[in-house]
């Protein structure tokens, strides 16, 4: 269905794809395979800044096709009202894993446009469609699609943890997979909540007044980038980014940590030392661990 | 010093009344009113995050730490779009995010003018509660702007937690040089389990004016009759009710038509100190008079849903609970009604008389009202029908229905249907032409023996009539009366239905005798009058049951005098 939603447009002149976030990744093979022959590929990490990317391109006559996790769809809001402004026709394909979870009422006032797709017969929304792209006006069109939830596996770490964390300590765990016995309070962040999860964070140890630790993706912080310039980040706050080696083989992620006064680390493998060390650290501080945790 | 604009001053005195504290801020000219005013007040701690849509993830992460209600504020347009991520995942987690929109000149949305978008209930889905409120500039603005901010903070924690939406327009960001904001009237609502009830004994003892205002009552509960008959006698007090709320007691008084009768002065003299209202809606302009700006008094509302119903403007408090839980808390042995407030009620309904009916819609309600008998039920289809059976009343065995909660002219035969069908009771539905005409697809249905019927046919809306008649508008039969030339008895399709008819009197006496028997058929009677005298007789009862002071008797005169016209400038004049 994917392919023919992607022909149509591509019939009418839409020829720039914008992957978001993890999007690509949860493409099927023969889509993107379709995809990479007929389009001209871009990737925006944020979903908010993919809708002014094409903005900005359309502006100059360039159509574009968004493709987002249908999740992180309130993030488009921003973008697409100033294109609904400007009267552009940007196309947002949301993909969702079940229809429970489209909820588009919100967006209605500045897409008119919602095609969304329940069965195998393309013919009917094919029109549709068709009747959008002629419409100076942003369109969004939701489809079911296989998105996989990628769960993330601490067990190790939190063995690491259980000889180092008090009953009272507490860590947030970006989409943990089954979690062992613990000694310490594990909070669960699932993946539809994965942005601006350091500024929610902050929030939370600001209330509570105590340290705890945040533990995600480093990829994540892509989305959440500019918190890290403000005035309330303090010795509670420690933040273990790993997978770092997806976000940046150079230090200027670390730079830009350490130009906002939060001390920063990177490493290859995490151990009871280093771990030890940064949680008793009397500062803030981000500990980037390239691979696994 | 606390900024001038007079929302953003009512905003804030219910925030701290409220007991809300954080806030956390995004630069922006539009909240600026209310961020300046809100930094420098002890009353709050602040934060300052640029990007509104960190600024929101924040503020639901401190929400979630504190479990208290946290603000987000920032200036209007794209600025608020960006909350949407943050209250989407604090309506699925229940957490107390208030968004507090700045917004613009509503009048010039869409209109080339850069920084205004729709805000008003932007997140829809994703808020448990949305109010926009607008730019005050007089008292009935700030009442307003008092009651749905008390609604939308209400709604934080009622029934679940949860975030909301408060939109609130600054057209002219003011100065700020006020050194205290006015204490604005705060709702608070008491849940079943925070009733204190000695606490409640103490304050109605205090009392020397109570009113139990009781509006339609879908519970029809005996024992709300039975506890309010208890209750009426402890407390001075007088019980106001209507047929639909379905109670009665001694000492209840259907008040119903001095909504029209009763004039500004004499109303002065009967005001309470307190209202205490059960029930959803009032059908009598009687309302009105009590939401007079002019008055002073508290109003406590009783309601199993917690819902706000500012009635007359004044309200202070809802309690959470079914009507008797409330009326067995209040129960107090050692209490005494002096009924002197009741004889002040009592002695102004005494004075209404029914004189010069003629043969008219009202006169053919009366006869029909003291007919009915014991044990029936009653259904009245909108208007005249509701209003003026509530003139008279019915014998206190007889249960009332009405669809007074929208009030609208569809659905009166369909409902009745299914009432009659739910009992063996004698069932009666008053109704006119155009209701009937109106709901005629349930006309099939009309089939049970104990369906009793009474059409007023005066071929068009006599409502209209009284409230422009053809003097105002020549044409009036044309499109806004609908007058038609149907006769019920035409539109019957079924011959099992017993059909009578009534032009006169005579004929009405004869009806009615038959409409309240048994029999094996339902039965309709269709009764005849003329919509222009219909209108005419009604008007004349209020103006006859009017009693004015000098100053109304010389206006009386002079309206009979004078031309409209003439009216209209002396009236131009005084306001001068």
């Amino acid at each position: 269905m994917l392919i023919d939603i992607l022909e149509t447009l591509k019939a009418k002149g839409y020829i720039d794809i914008i992957y978001t976030f993890d999007i690509k990744s949860e493409i099927k093979e023969s889509d993107k395979e379709y995809i990479n022959n007929n389009f001209q590929i871009n990737n925006i990490k944020d979903v908010r800044s993919a809708t002014f990317y094409a903005l900005g391109k359309e502006n100059l006559h360039k159509k574009c096709i968004i493709i987002i996790n249908g999740d992180d769809l309130q993030s488009t809001l921003t973008g697409i009202t100033e294109t609904w402004f400007q009267k552009l026709n940007i196309f947002v394909i949301a993909l969702y894993k079940k229809y429970d979870d489209i909820k588009t009422d919100f967006i209605r006032r500045v897409m008119p446009n919602i095609i969304r797709i329940y069965d195998e017969d393309f013919s009917e929304y094919k029109s549709l469609i068709l009747k959008a792209t002629a419409q100076c006006t942003p369109s969004l069109i939701t489809l079911k699609y296989n998105i996989v939830d990628i769960k993330y596996d601490y067990n190790n770490f939190i063995k690491l943890l259980n000889k180092i964390l008090k009953k009272d300590d507490e860590v947030f765990f970006y989409n943990p997979n089954n979690v062992l016995n613990n000694n310490f309070n594990i909070k669960s962040i699932k993946s539809k909540y994965k942005y601006c999860i350091i500024s929610k964070y902050m929030g939370y140890i600001t209330g509570i007044k105590k340290k705890s630790l945040l533990c995600i993706p480093a990829k994540l912080l892509l989305l959440d980038l500019n918190i890290l310039n403000n005035r309330y980040i303090n010795e509670n706050f420690k933040v273990i980014l790993f997978n770092a080696e997806e976000v940046k083989e150079d230090d200027t992620l670390e730079k830009w940590i350490e130009n906002n006064n939060i001390k920063s680390k990177c490493i290859n493998k995490i151990d009871e030392d280093v771990l030890n060390e940064f949680w008793n650290l009397e500062e803030s501080a981000i500990l980037l661990v390239k691979g696994e945790i | 010093m606390y900024s001038s604009v007079k929302n953003v001053q009512i905003l804030i005195s219910l925030l701290k009344q409220h007991n809300i504290k954080y806030f956390v801020n995004s630069p922006g000219s539009r909240n600026t009113p209310l961020v300046h005013s809100i930094e420098n007040d002890p009353d709050f701690t602040c934060f300052s995050i640029v990007d509104e849509r960190s600024a929101a993830f924040f503020a639901l992460g401190l929400s979630e730490a504190l479990d208290e209600p946290v603000c987000v504020t920032c200036t209007a347009a794209t600025a608020t779009c960006n909350y949407a991520p943050a209250m989407k995942e604090a309506y699925e987690r229940n957490i107390q995010l208030v968004a507090l929109t700045a917004d613009r000149e509503r009048y010039e949305l869409f209109q080339m003018k850069e920084q205004l978008i729709n805000q008003v209930n932007m997140y829809n889905e994703f808020v448990k509660y949305a109010i926009d409120v607008p730019e005050v500039k007089n008292l009935d603005d700030e009442l307003y702007a008092n009651r749905i901010i008390n609604e939308a903070l209400l709604e934080l924690n009622h029934n679940g937690k949860g975030p909301i939406q408060i939109n609130y327009s600054v057209v002219d960001w003011g100065k700020f040089s006020v050194e205290n904001i006015p204490k604005q009237r705060v709702i608070s609502r008491i849940e079943k389990e925070e009733i204190n009830s000695e606490e409640l004994k103490k304050k109605l003892e205090n009392k020397s004016r109570i009113i139990f205002y009781i509006g339609m009552d879908i519970s029809k509960n005996d024992e709300l009759t039975k506890l309010l008959n208890i209750v009426e006698k402890q407390y001075n007090c007088v019980v106001l009710c209507d047929n639909y709320s379905n109670i009665d007691g001694e000492h209840f008084i259907n008040a119903s038509v001095l909504g029209e009768c009763i004039t500004r002065n004499e109303i002065d003299k009967m005001i309470p100190d307190l209202v205490i209202t059960i029930g959803t809606v009032f059908y009598s302009p009687l309302r009105n008079y009590l939401a007079s700006k002019k008055y002073n008094f508290e109003h406590w509302h009783i309601a199993v849903d917690g819902v706000i119903n500012d009635a007359f403007k004044k309200l202070t408090t809802v309690f959470e609970c079914l009507p008797v839980e409330f009326l067995n808390a209040i129960q107090n042995e050692s209490g005494n009604n002096s009924y002197q407030y009741y004889k002040q009620w009592k002695d102004r309904i005494d004075k209404v008389q029914y004189n010069n009916l003629g043969f008219s819609n009202f006169s053919v309600i009366k006869d029909f009202c003291n007919k009915v008998p014991e044990n029936s039920i009653v259904h009245a289809s909108v208007l005249n029908a509701i209003r003026i059976s509530n003139y008279f009343g019915f014998k206190d065995s007889v249960k009332c229905y009405a669809n007074v909660g929208a009030d609208g002219i569809d659905g009166a035969l369909s409902t009745f249907i299914g009432e009659a069908n739910a009992t063996d009771k004698l069932s009666f539905l008053l109704i006119g032409d155009l209701s009937f005409l109106y709901d005629l697809n349930s006309i099939d249905y009309v089939d049970k023996n104990n369906m009793r019927i009474l059409v007023i046919n005066n071929y068009a809306g006599a409502e209209f009539y009284k409230n422009f008649g053809l003097k105002m508008i020549p044409t009036l039969d044309k499109h806004v009366a609908a007058r038609h030339h149907t006769k019920v008895k035409n539109a019957i399709l079924s011959k099992n239905i017993e059909y009578l008819k009534a032009e006169n009197q005579e004929e009405l006496n004869a009806g009615l005798k038959k409409l309240v028997k048994k029999s094996d058929k339902p039965i309709i009677l269709e009764v005849f009058t003329d919509a222009n005298t219909d209108a005419s007789t009604l008007k004349k009862f209020w103006s006859d049951n009017k009693i004015e002071n000098l100053q109304g008797k010389i206006k009386k005169i002079l309206k009979k005098v004078l031309s409209e016209k003439q009216v209209d400038k002396i009236k131009k004049l005084l306001k001068r």
